[in-house]
Parts: C-alpha cells; sequence; structure tokens
C-alpha cells in the first residue's frame, strides 16, 4: 500500500491526516481518494504533490507511478504566513 | 498633519525630569513612526558609540501613523534600543493594545534616558505623567507584574530575566512579546519595570470618508487571501511546519538539516489538532492568528512557528507539550524563545562535541523548564546560558556552529534552501532576523516558488522587501498585510502553467526591482489593492503617500539604521553568516545547497548605493535627505 498523507488546509478543512492507497499512478492514487474520502478532486489536483520527498510538477506529476511503500504528500498550496 | 498627537514624551530615569522630545512633524512624514522614528531619535540623540548599558543608553517606545485608525492590523508598536546582545541598533516589534493606549494618553511615542536609582515605573494618564516606586515588583512574573500594576489600561513590563539583564530578555505586553534584541535587559539596566497607560484622546481622520470606503475594501482583500483569511487563522504561523520540512527550510539540529523526521509531532496540524483552545488576535486585527493553547492548566498564548521550530526540530524536541510549556515559562521571566532556543541547540552541540560538558543533550527535554528559570535568575549554568551563543562560543569554541549574525541568533528558516533569505539574515540591520531581512522565504517556497537554489535576482528582491516591510513595520501596521501583495492566483495555484512560468521568471526580475529602487519616482502612483497602506496613510494624515514615498520611507530608514550602526562600530566584514551556513553543504548530494552569500552581497551593496565597505554613500544619503 501507498501512504498518502494531507497538511495544510487539506488536512483541517477534511480533518484528515493521512490514509492508504493502492499502488498506481498518482492520478489513480487521487481518483481513490476523492471517492473514499470528503476532498474533491479538484483540491488534490491543485495540491502541492510530494512524492517520497521529491517535489513533482508539471502535467507528469499525474504520471508519477506509486509502488508499496511509497509516501504521497498532497499540501495546499497556501503556506505562507 | 492629523493622525499623530504630535507629541513623543521624554522621561529621564536619573534626574526625574519629564519634557517633550523635540520632534518635528516632518519627521512623521519622512519616516511614519515605528522603528524608523526611533532610529532618527536614536540617530539624533546619540553622538558616539554607545554601550547598551551605558547610562546614555535611550529606549525608545514608538507607534505609526496608522495606530490608532481603524486599520487593519495597526495597534503595533516598536522598542528601539543599543542591543546588548549586537551592540548595534535593535528595533522589537510587538502586537497587544499597548500603542493604542500610549496614543489615547496623548503621546505617539516614549523616550527613556538615564538610570534610576530603585526600580520605578512610569504611569501615563491623559498626558499627566508620573514615575512610581515598583520595588513591590521586584521579581514578579510578567503576567504577576501586569495584574499587580491593576486596571484595564495598556502596559509593557519586563520580568526577572530583564531585571537580571539577560541579554535576550523581552518586553511584555498583555501577552505578546517584544522579544527580540533584549530590550528588556536595557529596561532592567535602567531599573525600569514597565510603563502603564491609557487615555480618552481621539483619533483625527484627514478624509475619514475616504479612509472608510477603502479600509472596508482592505479588510476584505485580507479575508478573502488564501494566506491571510485562511491559513493563518486556521492554522496560525505554525502553519508553515509541514512545508518547510519538505522544503528543507526548517532548521533542525542546530542547522545541521533543513528537515526533521519527528515534524508532524510539532507541526500547526498538530498544535491545531492536539492544543487549540481558540483563535486570538491582536485589536483591530481581522486575521486572528494568535493561538490560545493550554499550559500548567491555564489557557494562554500558544506558540508561534519560530518557537515551534528553535524549541523543537532545531533541538530535536518532539514534545509539543514541552514547546508550549517552555513558550509560557519564557514569556513569564521575560526572555526571547528565540535566542533561547538558538542558544541551546549551540549549548547541546557543544557538548556533543564535548567542548562544554554542560549536560544538555539534543532530542532531551528533560530540565529545560527549570534552565529557563534559571537563565532569567541568572543561576548556575543559566548564568553562561544568559549571554548568548556568540559569547557563549567565544568562551568555550564552536563560532563555526554558533547561529548568529552580528550577535543575534537566526530565525527558524534554513537559509541553505533558499539564498535571498541568507542574504536578507547577512544584511539584517538588528542581525539575525528574517523579517528586518525581508522575509525572501515566503517568495522562495512557503508562498510563491521561486528556487532557493539561485541568487540570480536575490539581492535586488531582497531590498525590495526590506524596505516594503521597514516602511509597513513603521506605520504601525502588522507585516502579514504585505501576503496581499502575493497575488492569490499564484499562491492558489501552484501548479498552473502561469504560476509556474511567472516563479521561473521572477528571478530575472531582481534586476528591474533593482531599477525601480534608484528610479523609485516611477512609482509615484497608488495601487489600493497591492499595497493599501499608502492610501490609508494618505487618508489618515493628508501627507501626499504613494508607492513611491512608503518604500523610499523604508528605504531612508534602512540607510539611516546602517548608519547608527557604523557609528555602533559595524564593518561591512560583519555582513556574514555562521561557517556552517556558507562552507557546509546542507545536502551532500546538491553542490547548491549552502549560501553563496559572495555571489550577492556585491550586488546588493551597489543596488543600495553603498560602497564596497558597505557605508552608504554621500549621493544615497543626500538622495535620502540624511545628513551624516
Amino acid at each position: 500500500m501507498v501512504t498518502a498523507k494531507f497538511f495544510g488546509m487539506i488536512s483541517v478543512d477534511n480533518n484528515l491526516k493521512n490514509i492508504s492507497v493502492n499502488e498506481g499512478t498518482v492520478k489513480d492514487a487521487i481518483k481513490e481518494i476523492a471517492d473514499i474520502t470528503t476532498i474533491n478532486k479538484k483540491q488534490l489536483e491543485q495540491a502541492v504533490i510530494v512524492v517520497n520527498n521529491e517535489f513533482k510538477e508539471g502535467k507528469s506529476r499525474f504520471k508519477t507511478h506509486l509502488k508499496s511503500g511509497d509516501e504521497l504528500v498532497f499540501m495546499s498550496p497556501v503556506c505562507g504566513g | 498633519m492629523n493622525g499623530i498627537t504630535g507629541k513623543v514624551l521624554r522621561v529621564n530615569l536619573t534626574t526625574k525630569e519629564i519634557d517633550l522630545y523635540p520632534i518635528d512633524v516632518r519627521d512623521y512624514e519622512l519616516y511614519l513612526g515605528g522603528k524608523s522614528l526611533a532610529a532618527k531619535i536614536i540617530y539624533d540623540s546619540l553622538s558616539k558609540k554607545t554601550d547598551a548599558y551605558d547610562e546614555e543608553n535611550m529606549i525608545v517606545v514608538t507607534s505609526g501613523v496608522l495606530t490608532g485608525s481603524t486599520a487593519p492590523c495597526s495597534s503595533r508598536f516598536n522598542i528601539s534600543t543599543i542591543s546588548p546582545l549586537t551592540g548595534l541598533l535593535t528595533s522589537s516589534n510587538c502586537g497587544g493594545n499597548f500603542a493604542l493606549h500610549l496614543k489615547k494618553a496623548g503621546y505617539d511615542g516614549l523616550v527613556i534616558t538615564g538610570r534610576s536609582e530603585d526600580f520605578v515605573y512610569i504611569d501615563i494618564l491623559d498626558g499627566e505623567v508620573v514615575i512610581k516606586d515598583a520595588t513591590h515588583l521586584k521579581g514578579l512574573s510578567t503576567s504577576e507584574t501586569q495584574s499587580a500594576m491593576g486596571g484595564k489600561r495598556g502596559k509593557i513590563v519586563i520580568g526577572p530575566a530583564g531585571e537580571n539583564k539577560v541579554r535576550y530578555a523581552a518586553v511584555i505586553s498583555e501577552e505578546r512579546a517584544a522579544g527580540r534584541g533584549g530590550v528588556g535587559a536595557v529596561f532592567g539596566d535602567k531599573r525600569l519595570k514597565g510603563v502603564i497607560a491609557s487615555g480618552t484622546g481621539k483619533f483625527s481622520y484627514h478624509n475619514k470618508e475616504n479612509f472608510k470606503k477603502h479600509n472596508k475594501q482592505w479588510i476584505n482583500l485580507l479575508k478573502k487571501h488564501p494566506i491571510t483569511g485562511e491559513q493563518l487563522p486556521k492554522l496560525g504561523t505554525a502553519g508553515l511546519v509541514s512545508m518547510m520540512h519538505y522544503k528543507n527550510l526548517l532548521a533542525t539540529n542546530n542547522y545541521q538539516a533543513g528537515s526533521y523526521s519527528d515534524f508532524e509531532m510539532v507541526s500547526g496540524e498538530a498544535l491545531r489538532e492536539e492544543e487549540l483552545i481558540k483563535n486570538k488576535g491582536c485589536v483591530t486585527c481581522p486575521i486572528q492568528c494568535g493561538r490560545v493553547v493550554n499550559a500548567y492548566g491555564k489557557a494562554v498564548k500558544g506558540p508561534e512557528l519560530e518557537t515551534l521550530g528553535l524549541l523543537g526540530a532545531n533541538i530535536l524536541n518532539n514534545d509539543l507539550k514541552s514547546i508550549i510549556n517552555l513558550n509560557y515559562l519564557c514569556d513569564e521571566y521575560g526572555i526571547d524563545t528565540m535566542t533561547f532556543g538558538g542558544t541551546l541547540a549551540h549549548v547541546m552541540e557543544l557538548n556533543q562535541k564535548g567542548m562544554w560538558d554542560n549536560g544538555l543533550e539534543f532530542n532531551n527535554t528533560k530540565n529545560l523548564e527549570d534552565l529557563v528559570k534559571k537563565i532569567s535568575l541568572r543561576e548556575g549554568i543559566g548564568d553562561e546560558l544568559a549571554e548568548g551563543s556568540k559569547r557563549v562560543s567565544e568562551k568555550y569554541g564552536g563560532t563555526d556552529f554558533a547561529m548568529h549574525v552580528k550577535g543575534m541568533e537566526i530565525a527558524a528558516y534554513e537559509p541553505r534552501a533558499a539564498q535571498g533569505m541568507g542574504l536578507g539574515y547577512a544584511t539584517s540591520n538588528r542581525g539575525g532576523c528574517h523579517l528586518n531581512g525581508g522575509y525572501m522565504v515566503v517568495v522562495e517556497g512557503l508562498g510563491l516558488n521561486v528556487s532557493g537554489r539561485t541568487t540570480k535576482g536575490k539581492a535586488g528582491l531582497t531590498i525590495f522587501f526590506q524596505d516594503l516591510m521597514e516602511a509597513v513595520s513603521a506605520s504601525g501596521n502588522c507585516i502579514f498585510t504585505t501576503y496581499a501583495i502575493l497575488p492569490e492566483f499564484l499562491v492558489k495555484k501552484p501548479n498552473h502553467f502561469i504560476t509556474r512560468l511567472i516563479n521561473k521568471l521572477v528571478p530575472s526580475f531582481g534586476g528591474l526591482t533593482g531599477f525601480l529602487h534608484n528610479n523609485s519616482w516611477l512609482m509615484n502612483f497608488n495601487l489600493k489593492t497591492l499595497i493599501p497602506q499608502a492610501y490609508s496613510i494618505k487618508q489618515i494624515t493628508g501627507v501626499k503617500m504613494n508607492i513611491n514615498k512608503l518604500v523610499q520611507a523604508g528605504e531612508r530608514s534602512y540607510n539611516l539604521e546602517r548608519l547608527v550602526n557604523i557609528r555602533q562600530g559595524l564593518e561591512g566584514k560583519d555582513d556574514t553568516l555562521p561557517k556552517r551556513l556558507r562552507k557546509e553543504l546542507q545536502r551532500e548530494s546538491d553542490s547548491l545547497s549552502k549560501v553563496r552569500l559572495e555571489e550577492m552581497l556585491s550586488t546588493y551593496y551597489k543596488v543600495r548605493g553603498w560602497d564596497s565597505f558597505g557605508v552608504p554613500t554621500d549621493k544615497r544619503l543626500k538622495k535620502l535627505g540624511i545628513k551624516w
């Protein structure tokens, strides 16, 4: 399983810190998370995405492959303060 | 001129003389108030190098031109003096309500000179000033002192740490702290336990209707903006910890790393979920970034980001409750949590390296709460830690990893992943300060996503933000209002191709901001939604304020503070960072992960109009109207 973690407003607004998702691509993970949590797909797509401590940018971020043991992080982009 | 009382009170604690400081009303237009007006007063008053503990040293407490109005986040005040930590000019900014009360009492500011024989406090009520005996307040904590002073009035006080001249003693107002630079120690040296003020003075507006209309828009802007309307109210400043960890910006293990494996235990999310009782904010603040949490069975002010970072990751402390307790104790005894954290990390590393057997270890919070008391009372090992990391390193070694700039410990942002922030720390007038340094880290990863690895354009951008924040602070406004300058679209949509393009292009704008800095007449206009402060000042005071004049007021102040520091002995070589940040790679895999100061500093001096030794040129001073 892949561990998906949530930080910032995504975590606060949905009262969720982390869940496990299946292996696949980031796109697959987003669909799965949107299906089983209150987080909407758009919010996940607009989030800052980090896979195993590496920031993923651009459209290709959705194609990033996730294998068992990986960490997928979604952070609300609003983190200034 | 509206919006001001036009009076600055002067109290000599040696002679007990009370009179008015001869302030020129034109100085309010040129310096706006706050730290800038204080710098002007100190620059004019001290004619030679002065030690923090000389009787001639002065404490200047100032409000800003916005203070007293209903402008958002405008209740802040500033305390400036010669710092016992740095020997240079320090300015410490604080929220709460004291500035409002001082202005209602009839004064824009307060200049305190001399030294009393016994502890006293100053009572200001509707223009009447009395120096009162405070010997019965000696030894009391900051909350006890405020309670004993009585009444719902504005108060600034010191605790035992200030009385004992801990070099990083704070001044406390309600639960808010003017923490940095050791202003509380100078209060202690002058045997001034505090000031209490209140009055019935009314605030005057040049054009109240225009102000109110603009003010409504400004407040809406802040409430709508994703940072000031969502992030800060919901997570407080602590909400940054997570992003800082992932971006290698979180000072960890005395800045030996930029990320902390246990960050989730001491993050803003954890603080909210496990400890938050409610939000709290200053008077006139629509943001409400303050946290109320529980410590020792009391509802108290929660830790800010800097405290979470420096008493958390930086000493490898994953115990959130211990940080909350330490934060509370530091406020009660009256010491700066940031320098306390920075000094702790340094002595822990000294112990780890076998350079000083002091019993303090990373990842071990045992005895730290007792240590706050020992430092404040200068007992045992506390007496040495009360001197700060610079002086400790001069005695025990480890200057390469004493993480201060010019004597003041740097903030929780690890600059090896944010070159502009590194330049800001190195050039900040008051030492290792992120805010006085221009807070470039917000552009370099925490708000926008401009690369923190490149040095390109960072000199011009750093100067722009240093000057802007200097002016905003001087006006009495909270610097958090400047986040509105970051376009909502760019903040909310980091993956959009336009956002990514702009993030890539921003370093190239550095040259443009440098050009604008030296041709600021091109900004002779107001953009009410981008920099609302300028238009607000205009409607309150009647002064023809615009972006150019506002930013130039910041530049004028930055140069004036620099001149005070040069008189205090500052040299260009002091614009540097601890060796660890300049020479050691943060990550072995990234050859750019150290602060390349040499690639930025000469451009910084050039754009500032300073010579190669970091001294403002006659031409620049003439342009700014400063006599040297």
